[in-house]
């Protein structure tokens, strides 16, 4: 909060508040009545006290909007919390707080106005049932107040900044129907062939055999000099890690249906503690957005940065071309896509 | 025919999914793209609280208007018992819009209560009212300084319990007055208005309100203001504390209980504080004493004097100035009130201890129904000019003769603000010289002084007799009955006549200066006698007039002034400088004494009679009793009577001619009355809403079955759209039936798998334009779908039914 900046009078009920003044001094004029008199001061001194309130509760003007849930599931139901706050004895019998609600993955921006009064000294709040029937990020915001006086002549607009954000992430379910045997044998298969050293993994660490070990992790020189089995320990880089490509559209009810597909897929691929790397275009900044998922959790959280962005920037018609400059090494990889509405989760090669 | 047009059950259910989808996002309004609100999660409202709020609000105005009015007026009731019955019976209105059914049946109990009410304590109810009314009527006399004001018969002897049962009950009423503008709309400047209405005249009779009522108007008035000024005040019947408001994209609070009582608390103690501060710094009574009063008021104060007396009716009043002088016109005025303004100025040398008499104007015959004399006319019918009959002539005679006890005057009348006419003194032969006003006559006149006979002869005697002696057939009954109980004789003299006449309304019927005027349809002489039984000069001086003609006087009615010798000593001017032996010549009662000038006032305006007498000529009776007024006054509740035809019936008038007038007739014409208003208001009332519940469908059946297929067709596709734009403004903007029908199958109304839309256009087309009757098989098939459609409408709609 806080500066005034609008005064606006309400014409109709001045011009009848000044009718009713104007009226009774007319006739005190004629029948310089007692009752007349005092009626007039009565007049004078509730506007005077009716204005002077609307002012003192301008300068002390503070809204606050929460919501029930920073992340929640599609279709849930939520409150939103108005809440305005003061600390004068003066109430208002209607402020009209301008809101602007935003779901930025759809870029979908709506205004509109909540009525509420003011109680005396304390907290005033509305709260709004909600349902949320799409994913997105939702960013909900006040920007300006207009308190109107008790007697309904004028009104002042204050200048308030208050808002609050909420994901609507998609419901993960595990995806029942997908068949996660095929993609990660197809997958281990295609990169086991392929000569030692060129896999995407990475020796981290020399050690002693334990059975058990792969024999092609044996450092068959290393064992020959020290007289003892030695093994190199690996640490994937993308052999136990799913590189899943999310490929939005530009239909916004299919690019929710592909994230609520990559939801279901990349919970399965996590049931079999299977981490998946997140590929999603990022337009802005010209690159893939890489969000690594071990865990639910950090899956989550990827949806929540990934509907954090619009739409449109997620779209590029040639993001298999890109892959294979950005991610030269990189051989096979999950594509979740839209193909004549049919949304699909395929394993293509990176060429 | 139509097979063709249906589509499989599958695609029907399809477009049933649709359309329940539409349905839903219609009912959730969105605030952005995939966030809407769930109306069926919002809080409830918490209408009673409302209600009670707006009770409160409806408390205080009612009462603090008539408790203004009457604490100003010092009326004396149990202030108590007045603010209980407001009270609940506020909280009663304000609760009649909990529901609404309950709603229906809580105005039909109110009306039952306040019929009842009526009924059963009308005689209270009405005496209340008319002590207030005399107790207004008592503060506008103080005021106005006038005697003349109106007063009404209270009937019930403990005022103080009809006051409080009066006020309680039109404070009932006004309570369900004032509800329905608080707790529908909030009309404070029609409450206003209406306040500043009821509080005029106690105003500008300068009597102040209480403090306490002061308060409570300002708060109500106040209150109301703010309420309206910010809205949020009127009940939805949704059960919903907040409702989204869709064109304006709204999210907005019904109302808030709460806050609406803590204003109206916060309005009342800053009332509290605002006007005790003020009477500490400014008391009532220093403003009293410094108030004055405006030259406005000044200027109006004969205009509301003239209301006060007469009610509206004295806007138009043409009669005060002139008294009792009407040229015969009877009956017209309720009251008569004097302005005591000159009239007439008269210079003469006083010659007698008895009234002085100046007649203007003489009416020979009584027009019953038509309430007035007329001035005596020829066989043709025209007027005969008033002439100087016989027995001035005698006078005259008998003055020149030297005779004893006689006399000849002069007398100069100035008309200073009277109407245009002949002010003659008795007896004088100049009946030709018409003053008018602003201008001066000198009449020379011969009195009658001796009480002796004058010697009348027989001609005289028998055209008094031709002239003088109609009597209407309408008055006879009357007339007989007044004779009869004055006893009076044919054969007692005429001055023994005149005596037992004067006596017997002395005694019986007494004078009033309010006698109400005389009711629509009612003879001014036979109700004078029959039913009111009170009246003024003219009232007296007309039966009288025809009770002698009854017992063969000849008698004439006449108007004119009658200047009375106390009159004359106390308001009179000694003119120094006129000589008296200008001014009267012969036999004085007083002797002689100086000239002296009288300005003659209305109050002086007179009517009276003059018989013949055998022996003595034409003589002046005049039998009006003294002045005495009688609280028991039923004028106005008479007229509303009679007006509603609920007056008295035969065998009531029987009795009332019989003089039995006694109060359980009085208290069954109220009852009878109230049941009558009682039916009538009820008949009314369902008439109201038989009409505006069904007039429109019943015209519309009318018209139905008058018309042609092609036209029922369309008449049913007229209300069926009717019904459907009522909540979708949209379709208004669609004129022809193409499109409308699109934008019906577009929002799901229209069951294309009944009627294929191309088909029903058609159909409708040639229903609308085309000479080609639609087929019985068409027509019915339109009939259904528009019947199905409704049926979706209502349900789309979210309305609650039943």
């Amino acid at each position: 909060m806080t500066n005034k900046d609008q005064l606006h009078f309400r014409w109709a009920h001045m011009i009848g508040y000044l009718l009713l003044f104007v009226g009774d001094i007319g006739a005190f004029v004629v029948l310089r009545s007692y009752f007349l008199l005092m009626l007039a001061v009565v007049i004078v001194l509730i506007g005077i006290l009716s204005v002077y309130g609307l002012f003192a509760l301008a300068g002390d003007l503070q809204v606050r909007i929460y919501i029930s849930g920073q992340e929640v599931i599609r279709d849930e139901e939520i409150e939103l919390q108005v809440q305005m706050l003061h600390r004068r004895y003066f109430f208002a019998l209607n402020c009209l707080l301008n809101m602007e609600a935003e779901n930025i993955f759809r870029e979908s921006k709506n205004s509109w106005e909540i009525s509420m009064p003011l109680q005396p000294s304390g907290v005033s709040r509305v709260s709004i049932p909600l349902k949320t029937q799409y994913i997105g990020k939702y960013d909900i915001r006040c920007k300006k107040a207009g308190i109107r006086d008790l007697l309904g002549i004028v009104e002042v607009a204050v200048t308030v900044e208050s808002g609050c954000e909420m994901t609507v992430l998609p419901r993960i379910d595990q995806e029942e129907t997908l068949e996660t045997s095929g993609f990660l044998s197809g997958m281990s298969e295609t990169e086991e062939s392929r000569e030692k050293g060129h896999d995407f993994s990475e020796v981290n660490d020399i050690r002693e055999y334990v059975p058990g070990d792969k024999l092609r992790d044996i450092h068959w020189k290393l064992s020959a000099k020290q007289g003892e089995l030695m093994v190199k320990e690996r640490i994937s880089v993308s052999g136990s890690q799913m590189v899943v490509l999310v490929r939005l559209s530009k239909e916004k009810e299919i690019s929710e249906m592909l994230l609520q597909k990559t939801g279901g897929a990349v919970a399965s691929f996590l049931s079999q503690n299977l981490p998946i790397c997140l590929l999603i275009w990022n337009g802005q900044r010209y690159e893939f957005e890489e969000y690594i998922c071990s865990d639910m959790q950090e899956l989550r959280r990827a949806f929540a940065l990934i509907l954090a962005m619009p739409l449109s920037i997620r779209i590029q018609e040639q993001q298999a071309v890109y892959l294979k400059n950005s991610y030269p090494f990189l051989r096979t990889y999950v594509s979740i896509e839209n193909e004549d509405s049919q949304i699909q989760v395929v394993m293509r090669e990176n060429v | 025919m139509f097979d063709g047009f249906k589509e499989t059950g599958h695609r029907r259910s399809e477009k049933r999914d649709l359309r329940k989808k539409q349905r839903q996002k219609k009912e959730s309004p969105e605030l952005t793209e995939g966030l809407v609100i769930c109306p069926e999660l919002m809080a409830g409202e918490k209408r009673i609280k409302m209600l009670l709020a707006k009770g409160v609000l409806v408390y205080l105005l009612v009462m603090g208007v008539m408790g203004a009015y009457l604490s100003s007026l010092d009326v004396e009731l149990s202030w108590g018992v007045m603010h209980v019955i407001v009270f609940l019976c506020s909280l009663y209105c304000a609760c009649l819009y909990y529901n609404k059914r309950w709603q229906n049946i809580g105005y039909l109990l109110l009306l039952a209560g306040i019929a009842a009410g009526g009924y059963f304590l009308g005689k209270y109810i009405n005496s209340g009212f008319y002590a207030v009314a005399n107790d207004m009527s008592e503060a506008a006399s103080g005021f106005f300084d006038s005697n003349a004001m109106r007063s009404y018969g209270e009937q019930i002897g403990n005022r103080y319990a009809a006051i409080t049962i009066s006020m309680s009950y039109i404070g009932c009423i006004c309570c369900v007055l004032v509800n329905i503008m608080v707790s529908r709309k909030m009309r404070c400047g029609l409450l206003v208005l209406l306040g500043a209405g009821v509080l005029a005249m106690p105003l500008y009779l300068e009597e102040e309100p209480s403090l306490l009522y002061m308060v409570m108007l300002f708060a109500g008035i106040f209150s109301c203001f703010m309420i309206r000024g910010n809205g949020h005040y009127l009940l939805t019947f949704r059960d919903q504390a907040f409702e989204w408001k869709s064109g304006k994209k709204l999210f907005s609070y019904v109302y808030d209980a709460k806050l609406v009582g803590r204003t109206v608390i916060c309005v009342v103690l800053t009332c509290i504080i605002i006007l005790g501060a003020g009477s500490v710094v400014y008391p009532r009574s220093l403003h009293q004493n410094i108030r004055g009063t405006s030259a406005l008021k000044q200027d109006t104060l004969e205009t509301v004097e003239n209301i006060s007396i007469l009610g509206l009716a004295g806007l138009f009043n043409f009669y005060p100035n002139t008294g009792g002088l009407t040229n015969g016109t009877l009956g017209g005025v309720s009251a008569i009130r004097y302005d005591y303004e000159t009239d007439l100025t008269i210079r003469f040398a006083p010659y007698t201890q008895n009234r002085i008499y100046l007649k203007t104007f003489t009416g020979c015959d009584y027009l019953p129904y038509r309430n007035r004399w007329q001035r005596q006319t020829d066989a043709s019918g025209n007027v005969v000019l008033e002439r100087a009959d016989t027995t001035t002539a005698q006078m005259k005679k008998n003055y020149q003769k030297n005779k004893k006890k006689t006399g000849k005057g002069k007398i100069f009348v100035k008309n200073v603000a009277a109407a245009a006419g002949v002010y003659l003194p008795y007896y004088s032969e100049e009946t030709d010289k018409v003053i008018y006003p602003g201008a001066q006559q000198e009449y020379t006149f011969y009195p009658s002084l001796s009480g002796k006979a004058i010697g009348v002869s027989e001609n005289d005697r028998q055209e008094a007799v031709n002239d003088w002696l109609d009597i209407p057939e309408e008055n006879q009954k009357e007339i007989a009955a007044l004779c009869r109980n004055a006893g009076l004789s044919d054969t007692d003299s005429v001055q023994n006549n005149v005596k037992k006449l004067a006596q017997y309304y002395q005694d019986n019927i007494p004078y009033s200066y309010r006698p109400g005027a005389t009711p629509y349809q009612e003879d001014f002489i036979n109700y004078f006698l029959g039913k009111n039984k009170r009246g003024y000069c003219a009232h007296f001086a007309s039966a009288a007039t025809l009770a002698f003609r009854y017992m063969g006087i000849p008698a004439r009615y006449v108007e004119g002034y009658g200047i009375d010798p106390g009159d004359i000593s106390e308001e009179g001017t000694i003119e120094y400088d006129q000589k008296y032996e200008d001014y009267y010549q012969g036999y004085s009662e007083v002797g002689k004494t100086a000239v002296v000038s009288v300005n003659v006032t209305d109050a002086s305006a007179h009517a009276w009679v003059e018989v013949f007498d055998p022996e003595m000529g034409w003589q002046v009776a005049d039998v009006t009793p003294a002045s005495g007024e009688e609280p028991d006054d039923n004028g106005l509740w008479q007229r509303i009577l009679n007006f509603l035809g609920g007056g008295r019936n035969a065998s009531d008038a029987q009795d009332s001619k019989n003089g039995d007038r006694t109060d359980s007739g009085a208290a069954a014409q109220v009852k009878r009355t109230t049941g009558y208003i009682s039916v009538v208001l009820l008949v009314v009332i369902a008439g109201i809403f038989v009409i505006r519940r069904f007039g429109r469908q019943l015209l519309w059946l009318l018209r139905f079955y008058r018309s042609s297929r092609n036209d029922r067709l369309i008449m049913v596709y007229q209300r069926y759209l009717q019904r459907i734009s009522r909540r979708h403004n949209s379709l208004k903007k669609h004129k022809n039936y193409k499109d409308q029908l699109n934008w019906l199958n577009n929002h799901g109304y229209w069951p294309s798998d009944v009627v294929r839309l191309e088909k029903a256009v058609s159909v409708l087309e040639r229903a609308g334009f085309s000479r080609t009757e639609v087929t019985e098989e068409e027509y019915k098939l339109m009939s259904q779908c528009f019947r199905a459609s409704q049926k979706r409408a209502g349900n789309a709609s979210g309305r609650k039914r039943g």
